[in-house]
């Protein structure tokens, strides 16, 4: 072994012998070196050999290898940490130099329990742990990392046994992940899944996860509730669903859901679903598609039970309609009056007969007194509805309140032809009732048996004295009341057909206002009819106090009118004799010779007799309607010529179209001005003649 | 014992090598009994720094060389040589490697 001297430095004699010592040790140490790289290489100590540039390996596997290991490892993700059989780090990648927060430089070469300190979840892991690695050389599974410096992280980790050629263990092999933030978002999930059950189960909301391929179904127990399925159906699917549905509401139902689809867009519905005892629910969805590739894969939605709110709504809708139709009436109703008003107002400006005179005055007293009456039943319903309405009881008895009601409403009885009969029971019956509004109850009874049967129909008014209580039944030959109605006559604002209606006048509110009125007696209501055309009975029902004597009957009366004088000849049409009667005074006064019907049927055969140069025709008549009328009179030869005046208490747009089609020549809104009307006739009449 | 100044010292391996595994181990442990604190221990892939290989005059891995404190001193092998490296950082009374 030589070791072969370089420079040998010309110093001062000291330096150079303290030189030369320095010389000397640093020789024998490269000779030491030297001996211990030989010594290492044949105890087999070394891995490569560097010779100039190039690093030799000196065991099988190839640099290339080697090097794309160590640029996998390098880029992981996860952290790398190999050890010893004895637990020392002896490889670490980058990745777990970060997680670590430690170089590599600190870390190798260390026991592993030095650089941080497992713990397990639970005992049983640990065990577990051991168990895995004897058996299978393998372990994966959550555990927490503790650092040096406090710092818990919950790491997800899997270790392998690492062995050599020969099979022998040489160490472990762990790829770490830190999965606190995962955890974190794991439990806020969960958390997040929990509140939208919570919600879903407080809202009462079902949840539908539909596959568009198979078309089947994942449902919650509240959604099969919806369709009104206690326990779980087999299965389900779109197919079942539409089968559910109403008829009515199917092909809609489909197209949203079609449309939804093909723009892979939201589904909003509600709707009617008929359940298996055939009752018919409400059900309101919502569902949004999602995609896979550009392709509607699957719907997921909500459903829940809307039926209670549906029929709120659906009630709500119906009140506002009756409340508009209410109003619309009330107009009409507070309007009709003003025309024989206005007409009596004209007569007395116009005409010095006493006679004519005091005709024109109780005109315009019964159309107040009718106004008056109107108001009065608007303010007790609103007062009944407020609880102010108070009653003056006492015990009165049933004889005297027929009396009192066939007094109040023998006019409106008599102006309509009707043949009255009253019967009473052979005995006093006492009521402990209030006297004014148990004769308004019957009096409202008897005026709307009076408006709703055709002239000269039957009323029958009876009392019967039943042990405990007495019966007040009102009998008419009237237009009836359909099945389906019944229930519903003492509703708030109800009549029954509309258009029929305007030819009968009235609120709808008298049949309500008895109700109210005799349930506050402790009596009740009931209606009876066996339908269209065959007549009404409503029956009162009233706790009785003792027996009473009879009463007799009261007697009809009629009113005819009709009058002529020169000019044009007018037929004037209309079934509110007021109006009627006072527009052809308002006319003779004018000069013009009058003719007056009351109905359809009438103003026909007096229109042929004789022959007007102009028919003023009310259109809302009973029997045959104005429109009809005037088609009828079109159709005559006499008939073409003459001009026809509607007179309606209705001026929509949609009122003016029909008259104009029924062939009248003009559509005028009642009251109309007399004046006026003889301007119109005139220029109308002077018009047809010259053609 | 030199404890004012602190030991620099700088291991040459390649990673994925059994000895080079078991010098590190050793190493550290040599360190960790006889320089604890006072030391810093670089770990150097020659796989991946074969520049440094050269530069440094290095003629085989596992390489342990002693930068500070002077003179700088190579050792080669595995480090099992417990004695030796000791004696080679000045930490072992009887230098066995010294002698001729």
């Amino acid at each position: 072994m030589q070791a072969k001297p370089t420079d040998i430095p010309h110093d001062s004699p000291k330096d150079s012998a303290q030189a030369l010592l320095r010389e000397n040790a640093e020789l024998r140490a490269r000779l030491a070196e030297a001996e211990e790289t030989l010594r290492a290489l044949s105890n087999g100590e070394l891995d490569a050999v560097v010779v100039g540039a190039d690093v030799y390996r000196l065991e099988s596997a190839s640099d290339a290898t080697d090097r794309f290991r160590r640029d996998v490892l390098a880029q992981m993700e996860d952290a790398v940490l190999a050890l010893d059989v004895k637990g020392h780090v002896i490889y670490l990648n980058p990745a777990a130099e970060r997680h670590l927060g430690l170089s590599a430089a600190q870390v190798l070469g260390l026991a592993l329990e030095k650089v941080y300190t497992q713990e397990w979840l639970s005992p049983a892991d640990e065990a577990d742990f051991q168990a895995a690695l004897d058996k299978a050389g393998f372990w994966r599974g959550r555990s927490r990392h503790i650092a040096p410096d406090g710092r818990k992280r919950l790491v997800e980790s899997s270790v392998s046994r690492m062995r050599d050629t020969k099979g022998a263990v040489i160490g472990s092999l762990a790829v770490i992940r830190d999965v606190s933030e995962q955890a974190a978002s794991e439990a806020a999930l969960l958390e997040s899944r929990a509140r939208l059950q919570f919600t879903l189960d407080a809202a009462r909301i079902g949840a539908w996860d539909l596959d568009l391929q198979t078309g089947t179904a994942r449902r919650s127990a509240r959604f099969d509730r919806c369709f009104g399925y206690s326990e779980p159906p087999e299965s389900w699917t779109y197919q079942i669903f539409l089968a559910h549905l109403h008829p009515e509401d199917r092909s809609l139902i489909e197209r949203g859901f079609q449309e939804a689809i093909d723009s892979s867009g939201e589904w909003h519905f509600e709707c009617r679903v008929v359940w298996s005892d055939s009752s018919v629910h409400w059900i309101e969805a919502h569902g949004k598609v999602f995609t896979e590739h550009d392709k509607p894969r699957r719907m997921l939605g909500i459903v829940f039970d809307a039926t209670e709110r549906k029929h709120v709504q659906l009630a709500l809708v119906d009140a506002d309609k009756r409340k508009d139709e209410f109003l619309a009436t009330l107009a009409h109703e507070l309007r009709n009056p003003l025309a024989p008003i206005s007409h009596s107002l004209q007569i007395l400006r116009l005409s010095k007969d006493k006679q004519v005179h005091e005709r024109a005055q109780s005109m315009i007293e019964r159309q107040l007194a009718q106004m008056v009456h109107l108001v009065d039943d608007l303010l007790d319903v609103s007062r009944i509805s407020q609880g102010k309405l108070e009653l003056r009881r006492e015990w009165i008895e049933i004889a005297a309140v027929l009396q009192n009601a066939v007094d109040t409403s023998q006019p409106l009885i008599e102006s309509r032809n009707h043949e009255l009969v009253v019967e009473l029971p052979g005995r006093t019956v006492l009521v402990d009732a209030d006297m004014t509004r148990l004769t308004q109850v019957v009096s409202n009874l008897l005026n709307n048996a009076a408006k709703y049967t055709p002239d000269g129909g039957r009323i029958l008014l009876c009392a019967a004295f039943n042990g405990d209580s007495v019966e007040i039944t009102v009998t008419d030959s009237g237009i009836g009341i359909p099945k389906a109605m019944l229930p519903r006559v003492f509703d708030m604002f109800t009549q029954i057909n509309r258009r029929l209606e305007r030819s009968q006048g009235g609120l709808g509110i008298g049949l309500a206002l008895v109700k109210r009125l005799v349930e506050m007696h402790g009596g009740s209501v009931t209606a009876r009819s066996e339908g269209e055309n065959l007549g009404t009975t409503l029956v009162v029902r009233l706790p009785a106090i003792q027996g009473l004597a009879p009463v007799t009957p009261a007697k009809p009366a009629a009113v005819v009118s009709q009058e002529e004088g020169s000019g044009l000849r007018v037929l004037v049409v209309d079934d509110n004799r007021d109006s009627a009667d006072s527009l052809v005074i308002a006319l003779t006064l004018n000069g013009h010779v009058t003719a007056t019907a009351y109905d359809g049927e009438e103003a026909l055969s007096k229109a042929e007799d004789f022959q007007p140069d102009a028919v003023l025709l009310d259109i809302g008549l009973p029997g045959i309607s104005g429109y009809e009328a005037a088609r009828r009179m079109r159709a005559q030869p006499w008939g073409r010529e003459i001009v026809l005046l509607a007179l309606s208490g209705w001026g929509q747009e949609e009122d003016q179209q029909r008259s104009h089609e029924a062939g009248f020549d003009q559509h005028l809104v009642k009251p109309v001005d007399p004046n006026v009307l003889t301007d119109l006739l005139q220029r109308a009449c002077g018009g047809t003649r010259s053609r | 014992m030199k404890t004012e100044c602190r030991y620099k010292l700088r291991l040459y391996v390649t990673s994925t090598g059994a000895r080079s595994s078991r010098a590190i181990v050793n190493v550290r442990r040599i360190c960790e009994e006889n320089l604890r604190g006072i030391y810093d221990l670089d770990i150097v892939d020659i796989g991946l720094h074969p520049q440094l290989a050269s530069s440094e005059q290095l003629v085989a891995a596992p390489t342990l060389v002693k930068l500070l404190p002077l003179p700088v001193r190579r050792f080669v092998g595995d480090m099992s040589q417990t004695a030796r490296i000791l004696s080679g950082l000045n930490l072992a009374a009887d230098p066995t490697g010294a002698e001729g």
